[in-house]
């Protein structure tokens, strides 16, 4: 009996032990285990706020390269604008060339016109003389009983060849002043020869001589626009006029004034146009700039300083040859070189 | 013959217990151990986390867990460390540090650790407890981390050896007469060292050594100092890892 307490109070006891050793090992898995959870839900958590911060860090370098973007696009806009008002710029400076190319070429126009007005005063002085004294005469006439039908015949034929004069005058001044439409096969000695016919008067009442030399007369065809080509025979013309009074100015004994023009076949078909005067010469310290626009060594009402200027443009540039000037030995010498027509 | 209780903790010396699990599944058994020095507990090698309400509760029947300030983490294995980050949160002390070879922290990290280590090489292979007592740290490098340590009380002439006298097998008692352990100790060292020529030298050291008794990490106490000389005996021509082919 008393073996079978001590047995099952040990067994008791035991019993107690071994629930009491699992009861704590449970506890500590337990424990465990929410340590574990624990860990997990901290590694859940971080990654999360791993993936959240991440996720706002994408935003952020988002947004900063938005910014970047922004501001090149910004940049490139700016830039594209820059440009375009760059070519607008250059529209309108290119615009602005053309419109002072075009004040110029008005202004040379009437400069010429100027000249040419010059010209047909002394062109209409003669001939308005003349008619002068037809009329005179036929009162005479009257009054001593000699007009007849014969004699008003004269008369009339008289007057109407130098109205026919005059008027013609008229023409070539309206012809001079029309640009040519377009570009015409023309003899170099004929252009030169209209161009006189118009200045001639006015030389020779600044007692200038002009003289014309060359060597054979239907080689000198060229294809361009005769108008234009006129004006500069004219310009360099009463350039040396001018250069010729002025040397008058310095040297009262200086009788003669003389304009030589040369015209010349150059072996690599040019058709070379010397003209020499026994003027001033052009002084050393300005002869780079005369072919400038608005350059002159002139009096304010006699010289616009267009001429050679415009002169330089059309030789050049539009019949592509060259004017250039040296000075000889009294006086200057203008050249003009131009191809000739192919025939 | 004692017959042992693995349920509970088992003395080894007045202050030095067995606190493993004896899983009569496994081949391979794990020990951790655990000193009690007036102030300082030491534990050495705490081991899994499938261990560790068993370990733990063993623990608990003899000290409170905050009383322990260092845990010895020979290397970095999961049976060793594998429960650090609970042990050490239940255990809950701000002074507790983990000793352990400076290569071994870089990995053992890793594990989720928190508290603060006491590198070894860094403390010149010893630690003195409050008491005045002396644990020496053996490197063993190579057997079979590269960063493993053994470590020697020089009170008791205890060596706690790691896996070096470890052994596998299904027939595990913690007290085994020694011939009979070689079958298992060979089967082992052969598996998991890495060569002869790592082994021996470490033997050649351990031969020189007073040791009473070893502490493996696995199999079983080799207790006394002729046991021990048998075991190193052993070990020391044993051709292991790449020796073989
Ligand atoms: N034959 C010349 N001899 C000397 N100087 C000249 C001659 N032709 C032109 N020049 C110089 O070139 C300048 C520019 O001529 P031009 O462009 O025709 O303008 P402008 O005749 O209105 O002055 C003249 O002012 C003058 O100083
Ligand atoms: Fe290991
Ligand atoms: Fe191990
Ligand atoms: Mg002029």
């Amino acid at each position: 009996m008393k073996k079978d307490i001590l047995t099952t109070g040990n067994q008791h006891f035991n019993d107690v032990r071994n629930i009491n050793r699992d009861l704590i090992e449970k506890a500590l898995e337990m424990r465990c285990n929410a340590y574990l959870a624990h860990v997990k839900a901290k590694l859940l958590t971080m990654t999360i706020y791993d993936v959240n911060s991440s996720k706002t860090a994408l935003k952020r370098e988002v947004a900063a390269r938005t910014i970047i973007e922004n501001q090149i696009k910004h940049k490139s806009a700016q830039l594209e604008e820059l440009n375009t008002q760059l070519e607008k710029r250059v529209v309108e400076e290119v615009e602005k060339r053309r419109e002072n190319e075009l004040i110029l070429a008005q202004q040379s126009k009437m400069a010429a016109m100027g000249e040419m007005l010059g010209a047909i005063a002394h062109q209409w002085r003669q001939p308005l003389n003349a008619l002068g004294l037809y009329i005179q005469d036929i009162e005479e006439a009257y009054d001593f009983g000699e007009l007849n039908k014969e004699y008003i015949h004269k008369a009339v034929t008289n007057s109407m060849n130098q109205i026919e004069f005059m008027s013609n005058t008229i023409d070539d001044f309206r012809n001079f002043f029309k640009s040519s439409k377009e570009k015409t096969d023309f003899n170099v000695i004929d252009s030169i020869n209209e161009v006189l016919s118009i200045v001639t008067a006015s030389l020779i009442k600044d007692k200038i001589e002009l003289s014309i030399k060359f060597s054979d007369f239907n080689n000198f065809k060229i294809h361009s626009f005769a108008n234009e080509f006129k004006h500069v025979i004219l310009n360099i013309i009463t350039n040396a006029r001018d250069a010729i009074n002025d040397a008058r100015i310095i040297d009262s004994k200086m009788e003669y004034g003389r304009i030589l023009i040369t015209i010349d076949l150059l072996e690599d078909k040019h058709i070379k146009i010397t003209i020499e005067d026994n003027g001033t010469g052009v002084p050393e310290k300005i002869i780079e700039q005369i072919f400038d626009p608005y350059f002159t060594s002139k009096h304010a009402s006699v010289g616009t300083g267009i001429g050679l200027y415009m002169s330089k443009v059309i030789i050049e540039k539009n019949m592509r040859g060259k004017l250039y000037v040296n000075n000889i030995d009294h006086g200057a010498r203008f050249i003009i070189e131009i191809p000739k027509a192919s025939t | 013959m004692i017959q042992y209780n693995y349920n509970d903790s088992i003395n080894i010396l007045r202050d030095i217990h067995w606190v493993g699990f004896y899983d009569e599944q496994a081949d391979l058994h794990c020990n951790p151990y655990l000193m009690v020095d007036g102030l300082d507990v030491i534990l050495f090698d705490p081991g899994s986390i499938p261990h560790f309400s068993i370990v733990m509760r063993k623990i608990i029947d003899l000290i409170h867990p905050e009383s322990i300030n260092h845990i010895v983490a020979s290397h970095q294995d999961p049976d060793i460390c594998g429960n650090l980050p609970v042990m050490e949160d239940l255990i809950n002390n701000p002074e507790l540090r983990i000793i352990t070879e400076s290569g071994c922290v870089r990995l053992i990290q890793h594990y989720g650790i928190n508290s603060k280590y006491f590198k070894v090489d860094k403390n010149n292979n010893k630690l003195i407890l409050k008491s005045g007592r002396v644990l020496e740290f053996i490197p063993t490098p190579y057997l079979h981390s590269p960063f493993a340590i053994m470590t020697y009380d020089i009170k008791t002439k205890t060596l706690f050896s790691s896996d070096i006298f470890g052994t596998v097998s299904k027939d595990w008692e913690l007290f085994k007469e020694i011939n009979s352990t070689f079958k298992a100790m060979k089967l082992w060292h052969q598996a998991i060292m890495p060569s002869n020529v790592i082994l021996k030298k470490c033997m050649e050291k351990l031969q020189d050594m007073d040791i009473e008794r070893i502490l493996p990490q696995h199999g079983s106490i080799i207790e006394g100092s002729a046991e021990v000389k048998t075991a190193i005996t052993f070990l020391k021509d044993l051709p292991c890892g790449i020796d073989l082919d």
